[in-house]
């Protein structure tokens, strides 16, 4: 009797305590665990502060290093040393800046240089033109990455400062940041910090990547299997971990995965190997047959079924060539819808787009690192359409894995004359010669050249297609979404167009499929005619031999 | 007496012969679906089970196929496989107008001498090439990932070739074989053979 009751009473603190435990994994907020310091009852953040760079001062007071770590990264220097810049006559140049402060182009708005409300985005303060002073601490935007409250956005007209005063926007109210209640708020950067930036790059949500939108800041389950709160409720920094502001991840000149070996806690491996292998490994099915894939295969090409799962479009398309028409002497816009969603097909600033969600990836060889081409880099114009930013790799290649990615479709200016891609002056007054003033190309592509340092343009240009490459490896789906076999082992398979392999169910060699057809099909008329003939023979024998009997 | 009474009936496919002609039978018409299936001709069970199992029961057929070999060269059966080129002509006469003018077929199967020369050809291609090339492309397949790291080969394409052509010309003669056992006394006599073991023979005078 007394052991029942000892078992029942020690069942019932055991079920207590399951339950309590289960409790706190699942509110628990992983990205601000474990605080030892709560930054609400700090004084020197208990300030009226009127300038946000005040309170970047307010945190270097203990934080004392925080800012000369933040300067040596990429997020401050938006730029990374580069080898290898072509720049024609098969002359290349090495220890080049490369990024979007210097040298670094895309598709979208090509460059940020000379359109300084691009550094609406910089991790720092005033950045309005060449003249910013990338050594001065209290430039430094600590706030945007540890916000907690949601409330500080940056603004573009002020070069990245935050709204000070309640400022109409596009017909929204931007509300004017309370500083204090903010600078109270700070702590590990959370989803939305990141995302604010990460998610709305390129001028809006979801236009760039691909498969980084602002549905990751509380995506459901079957968006993202590790971000989702529903359950593991991964931060951003889960898997690009952070150390004195050194953040990993792939960026010009940097490999994303050093090998696909499990970490297994090896130090000198954090903020080197981003990949799904480090915690993984590079077995991690239950089938030899899946297994066998992992050699050359990502992860992602089938764990990602498509791109923009979360019910925001991505750009796949921008042509910048017919820019500038006007309606009545108007610039204008055009709506159409893509994939259920209203979005612009035309603006008389930007020229003609085409978007997509749940759009299927393409397939490329990849290997962490993607071949940045610069404004510096001597292009072959009859080789259009130009790969931006191609990934490298083949089969052969031990490091190489097919990967999934947006392959962004663009259609820019370059320069006719030295065969280069030319920046685009945006943003300005009239007189700057901004194309979204003036609505000239002639002017903005002077004035974009002249604000690069291309003093080389003599004013001749022309439209080129490009190809931007962006490596799909967010919005992992559930297990059971993943990529079917046959979307790859089928004659219409994902990766037609990866030819330097055999692969099964797709591949087959002509000959053999000739000997086949004759061997079966031939094979299988020629008994049947044999068969017939048999029979037919057999019933005039049988026949004459009825006529014989009856002469 | 009539004519009738120089038959007799005899034992001629033995237990063990007429399993293992089945279970591979059954095997190779499995190993061909999925194996098809596989080279995206068609759909069927689904890729992923068709890949799994097509590796499981290529596994199983080839140790009924070492089975198969020890039982032929134990027994003595492998004499039945020798080629001779006497009576191969009269075979394809046989086969080719013969048959056609209500001939008797030229060779007298017995015990001893099961197979007319044609056969004898056909089945030692088919038995001693045909089915250890398709086992060993078909081990290749399966190791390559093995193989590749090894360094041994670093392409498929061969040896998925290989098997391939091996598939077709294996389903070819099957669709051959499956119209050839309609030539014994019946139609019907060879397969009633092949389950039973019993087959009608003519009595030979000693």
């Amino acid at each position: 009797m007394k052991y029942k009751r000892l078992l029942l009473l020690f069942f019932i603190g055991w079920a207590c305590a399951s339950i309590a435990s289960e409790k706190v994994t699942e509110n628990k907020d992983v990205s601000r665990a474990n605080m030892t310091a709560d930054h609400s009852k700090f004084a020197q953040l208990d300030e009226d502060f009127d300038y946000a760079p005040d309170v970047t001062l307010a945190c270097l007071e203990c934080h004392t290093e925080a800012a000369k770590q933040v300067h040596q990264t990429f997020h401050w220097k938006w730029a990374a040393k580069v080898d290898g810049v072509d720049i024609g006559d098969g002359k290349t140049l090495d220890d080049v800046d490369v990024g979007k402060s210097k040298n670094g182009f895309n598709n979208y708005c090509v460059a940020a240089r000379g359109n300084e409300s691009c550094t609406q985005c910089h991790t720092g303060y005033g950045w309005r033109n060449d003249d910013f002073d990338k050594e001065e601490e209290e430039n430094v935007d600590c706030l945007v990455c540890h916000d907690g409250t949601g409330t500080y956005k940056k603004s573009a007209q002020m070069s990245g400062h935050p709204y000070y005063e309640d400022t109409m926007l596009g017909g929204i109210l931007q509300p004017a940041v309370d500083l204090k209640v903010v600078a109270k708020s700070v702590g590990a950067p959370k989803r939305e910090n990141c995302l604010s930036c990460h998610a709305n790059g390129g001028g809006g949500n979801g236009v760039k990547h691909g498969d980084t939108d602002m549905s990751l800041v509380d995506p459901v389950h079957a968006l993202d299997v590790h971000m989702s709160p529903e359950k593991l409720n991964f931060s951003c920094q889960t898997c690009h971990k952070t150390s004195g502001h050194e953040i990993a991840g792939r960026y010009n000149g940097k490999k994303s995965f050093i090998d696909h070996e499990k970490d297994m806690g090896r130090i000198e491996r954090d903020g080197k190997n981003v990949s799904c292998e480090s915690c993984h490994g590079n077995k991690p099915h239950e089938t030899r047959e899946i297994d066998n894939h992992t050699s050359k295969v990502a992860c992602t090409s089938c764990h990602i079924p498509e791109m923009a799962r979360g019910g925001y479009l991505t750009k796949l398309s921008w042509d910048w060539s017919t820019a500038t028409k006007m309606k009545e002497g108007k610039p204008f816009t055009e709506e159409k819808v893509f994939d259920g969603v209203e979005a612009h097909s035309y603006m008389s600033k930007k020229g003609t787009f085409t978007w997509g969600r749940n759009v299927t990836p393409e397939y490329r060889w990849y290997k962490g690192e993607l071949e940045q081409k610069t404004l510096l880099t001597v292009i072959d114009p009859n080789k259009a359409p130009i790969d931006i930013n191609p990934p490298t790799g083949n089969y052969n290649d031990p490091d190489a894995r097919i990967w999934p990615f947006k392959v962004h479709r663009g259609n820019q200016p370059y320069d006719t004359d030295n065969n280069r891609i030319l920046p685009i002056k945006l943003y300005g007054k009239k007189g700057t010669g901004a194309l979204w003033t003036e609505y000239d190309w002639a002017k903005a592509l002077e004035a974009g050249a002249k604000l690069n340092e291309l003093d080389e343009y003599q004013g001749n240009f022309d439209f080129i297609e490009t190809n931007g490459y962006w490596p799909i490896k967010h919005m992992v789906a559930p297990a059971e979404d993943a990529v079917q076999c046959v979307a790859c082992h089928a004659r219409d398979s994902r990766l037609n167009g990866l030819n330097d392999f055999y692969l099964i169910g797709r591949d087959s060699n002509f000959w053999i499929e000739l000997f086949g057809l004759l061997a079966v099909v031939g094979g299988l008329l020629g008994v049947m005619g044999h068969g017939a003939l048999r029979y037919f023979s057999a019933i005039r024998r049988r026949n004459q031999h009825q006529g014989d009997d009856h002469e | 007496m009539s004519k009738q009474s120089t038959s007799k009936i005899v034992v001629m496919f033995k237990r063990f012969e007429r399993f293992w002609h089945w279970a591979q039978a059954l095997m190779i018409l499995f190993l061909l679906l999925t194996g098809l299936e596989m080279h995206g001709l068609f759909v069927l069970f689904g890729f992923g089970f068709a890949v799994e199992n097509h590796n499981i029961v290529g596994f199983i057929w080839t140790g009924l196929v070492v089975l198969i070999y020890t039982w032929i060269l134990t027994t003595g059966e492998w004499q039945q496989y020798f080629p001779t080129l006497k009576g191969v002509e009269g075979t394809l006469r046989f086969y080719l107008y013969g048959v056609f003018k209500g001939e008797k077929h030229p060779h007298h199967m017995s015990v001893e001498d099961k197979f007319n020369p044609l056969q004898r050809l056909g089945y030692i291609a088919i038995l001693f090439g045909l089915l250890p090339l398709q086992v060993i492309s078909g081990f290749a397949f399966f190791f390559f990932p093995e193989l590749r790291s090894m360094g041994i080969i670093n392409h498929v394409d061969y040896v998925a070739l290989l098997h391939t052509f091996n598939a077709y010309a294996l389903l070819s003669f099957v669709v051959i074989h499956l119209y050839m056992i309609t030539f014994g006394d019946k139609l019907t006599s060879h397969i009633k053979a092949m389950i039973t073991g019993n087959e009608r023979v003519k009595e030979t005078d000693k």
